[in-house]
């Protein structure tokens, strides 16, 4: 009886503190903050909405767990063709996945972030090839034994291959609001995702070490397999100028507006601020995260949760 | 062990002392106790326990099953039998009958009370499986062991001070164990960071404790506010000593009193604001030494412009409204009969 009280008890406590309230509606189309892993503030959190350069958080997050990140990789004449933020790449130059990776998240380039996707997509493509002769050649093998990433992407189009894993992967994160047509954040109707997904995405981005140390970076110097010298800054300013600033993205396009991703640690707590077409991003991320930090007491103990 | 766990344990402890309490011979009776109840056509799964008490005293007023909130009226022993009234009061106030007789192996008896009309029998029957050391466990003594054990596993915790202090503590004797404890964690609060993040993380629990040693959070804030003022802490100064707050608005160092200024100083931080912040864009401040103040400025103008929303819930699919709670279901036949078998037979 005490147990099932207790446990009564606890469901509300934690439906309670799982419950964030949008206390500062006109900061953003939408907008989710939270400390410590627990929401805090939220306005839209569920609103589908475009996410520009954020889409690049889970570009990044496959290619961690793809691996082979010193795998030299040549650009694409697609990739070199990018628009919007670049790093300069030219056709035919070679770089490695790690600093394609480094370059899409710290400086948002996007040729550098379709030369990764392209890379790891067509390393796809061939998987795909394989498994398709490999079912051709063995009778009795099911549909169902066919891997999904991948599966409905056109086989010639490596970026479309790498998006299908994009989207396999928001599948198995969760993420329901999340939809992705493009592996860099170019503006599509069909390219979208919500505040509550993203900050879930944060997490996940934020458990692979790889990622972590990556979008703390303020600055990249990186050199191509023939030994030209490219050297970037961050697109956050939050990195130089507030104080335990860890990252984590940026991202600006016409139909997203002006958004964010932002992680900050003091004594050991956490905020994370998620922002979707936010007219004044910095100052009210800033502020935000002030705000957060003094509405949550650091270092309660755990007694005084039973309080 | 969290205080609410503790709780139960010492209330647990409590109701096994006052289970068979009796003088305490060399050696006792082991019984199994198995317990049944009926009510409204229905009955509840038998429970079965194992008491030790003290020898040949099987019939007798303290074996009678009954929570602490129960006393035992009118108690007469006619040969092997007995019969008694039971009062009690609380919660699930009731009043019953019973009766009990000696069995050459043990014991039985009942219990008949009206309980919201209807009637309701207990039935329990002890049976004697061997002997017991009683001066060890009884439930007497278990429960002074296992007070014992609660008692001290609460002394690091400031949380747990009313089981130290004042009229209810259950652990009196403790008290200068704990109040040693007390003096040691506030011992270093004149410091204002240590005050801080003490009066963070236990609350008033700690203060309450503190007066109830005989200390005074009065006294240990006069000795942090004078150390912040003179450190030049004015957060420290802005959060806990506002008396002290006008003498600081117009030297404060916005650079680094930048939250001091924005959260108490008003028209200074307007003023500073206007000159050093308003306008410009984040990415220019980077080199500036008003960025703090600037910071600490946008978290405020943010609340100004939303002071309209201070607790609007957060729209979302899955949230349920507020209104759509359901209200408090009244317990059933069977849930208010299980909450009686409950307080009657301390299970």
């Amino acid at each position: 009886m005490h147990r099932i009280a207790a446990i009564a008890l606890l469901v509300c406590a934690t439906a309670q503190a799982a419950a964030p309230t949008d206390r500062y509606p006109d900061v953003a189309a939408a907008y989710w903050v939270e400390v410590d892993g627990r929401p805090l503030w939220a306005g839209h959190a569920d609103q589908r909405l475009p996410m520009a350069s954020l889409t690049k958080l889970m570009t990044a997050l496959v290619a961690v767990e793809q691996g082979d990140l010193d795998t030299w990789v040549e650009v694409s004449a697609g990739a070199a063709t990018e628009t919007g933020t670049r790093l300069g790449l030219r056709r035919g130059e070679k770089l490695t996945r790690r600093d394609l990776l480094l370059a899409a998240l710290v400086r948002s380039a996007n040729d550098a972030c379709r030369a990764l996707a392209d890379s790891i997509g067509a390393k796809a493509d061939a998987g795909n090839a394989t498994d398709a002769q490999a079912r051709t050649s063995s009778p009795g093998t099911t549909a169902e034994s066919r891997t999904s990433r991948g599966t409905t992407a056109d086989r010639r189009d490596p970026t479309a291959a790498f998006v299908a894993r994009m989207n396999a992967r928001a599948a198995e994160l969760g993420l329901v609001d999340t939809h992705y047509t493009d592996p860099c954040g170019h503006d599509d109707a069909a390219q979208y995702t919500s505040a509550r997904d993203l900050a879930a995405l944060a997490h996940a981005v934020l458990a692979e070490p790889v990622l972590a140390e990556a979008v703390q970076r303020r600055e990249l110097r990186l050199a191509t397999a023939a030994g030209r010298v490219l050297s970037a800054r961050t697109t956050n300013p939050l990195l130089d100028g507030l104080p335990g600033a860890r990252g984590l993205k940026t991202g600006t396009t016409p139909a997203a507006g002006r958004c964010l991703v932002a992680v900050v640690e003091r004594d050991g707590r956490r905020v994370l601020v998620v922002l979707l077409h936010a007219p004044e991003r910095w100052w009210d991320s800033v502020g935000l995260v002030e705000l957060a930090f003094d509405a949550v007491p650091p270092h309660a103990a755990p007694d005084a949760a039973t309080r | 062990m969290n205080p609410f766990r503790s709780r139960r344990v010492l209330a647990a402890a409590m109701f096994c002392a006052t289970f068979a309490a009796v003088a305490a011979p060399d050696s006792g009776d082991r019984y199994r106790v198995t317990m049944t109840m009926r009510m409204a056509g229905m009955s509840m799964p038998g429970t079965t326990t194992e008491v030790c008490t003290a020898r040949a005293q099987a019939v007798s007023e303290q074996a009678i099953p009954k929570d602490k909130n129960c006393e035992v009226q009118n108690f007469r022993v006619q040969g092997n039998k007995a019969s008694y009234h039971l009062v009690c009061t609380g919660k699930n106030a009731m009043t019953g009958d019973g009766e009990m007789e000696t069995l050459a192996d043990g014991y039985r008896g009942s219990i008949k009370a009206q309980v919201e009309g209807q009637q309701m029998t207990m039935s329990y029957e002890g049976k004697r499986i061997g002997g017991c050391d009683y001066a060890t466990e009884s439930p007497e003594a278990q429960g002074r062991a296992v007070t014992a054990q609660v008692c001290e596993s609460q002394l690091e915790s400031p949380l747990s001070h009313t089981m130290y202090i004042g009229p209810k503590a259950a652990c009196p004797t403790y008290k200068t164990k704990f109040c040693a404890n007390v003096n040691r964690w506030v011992g270093q609060a004149s410091d204002p960071a240590h005050f801080a993040e003490t009066d963070r993380t236990y609350g008033a629990a700690i203060w309450q404790a503190l007066e109830g040693c005989g200390g005074s959070r009065a006294a240990v804030l006069a000795k942090a506010c004078a150390r912040a003022e003179s450190d030049g802490e004015l957060d420290f100064v802005g959060d806990y000593c506002p008396d002290l707050v006008p003498r600081h608005c117009a030297d404060a160092d916005p650079n680094r009193n930048g939250r001091f200024l924005v959260q108490h100083c008003a028209d200074r931080a307007r003023g500073l604001a206007a000159q050093h912040c308003e306008g410009r864009g984040y990415t220019a401040m980077q080199s500036s030494p008003y960025k703090g103040f600037c910071s600490s400025y946008a978290a405020q103008r943010l609340n100004a412009r939303n002071s309209g929303a201070q607790s609007t819930p957060a729209a979302s699919p899955d949230a349920a409204p507020a209104g759509d709670e359901a209200p408090a279901k009244k317990p059933s036949l069977r849930d208010r009969f299980k909450g009686l078998k409950d307080r009657i037979g301390g299970n």
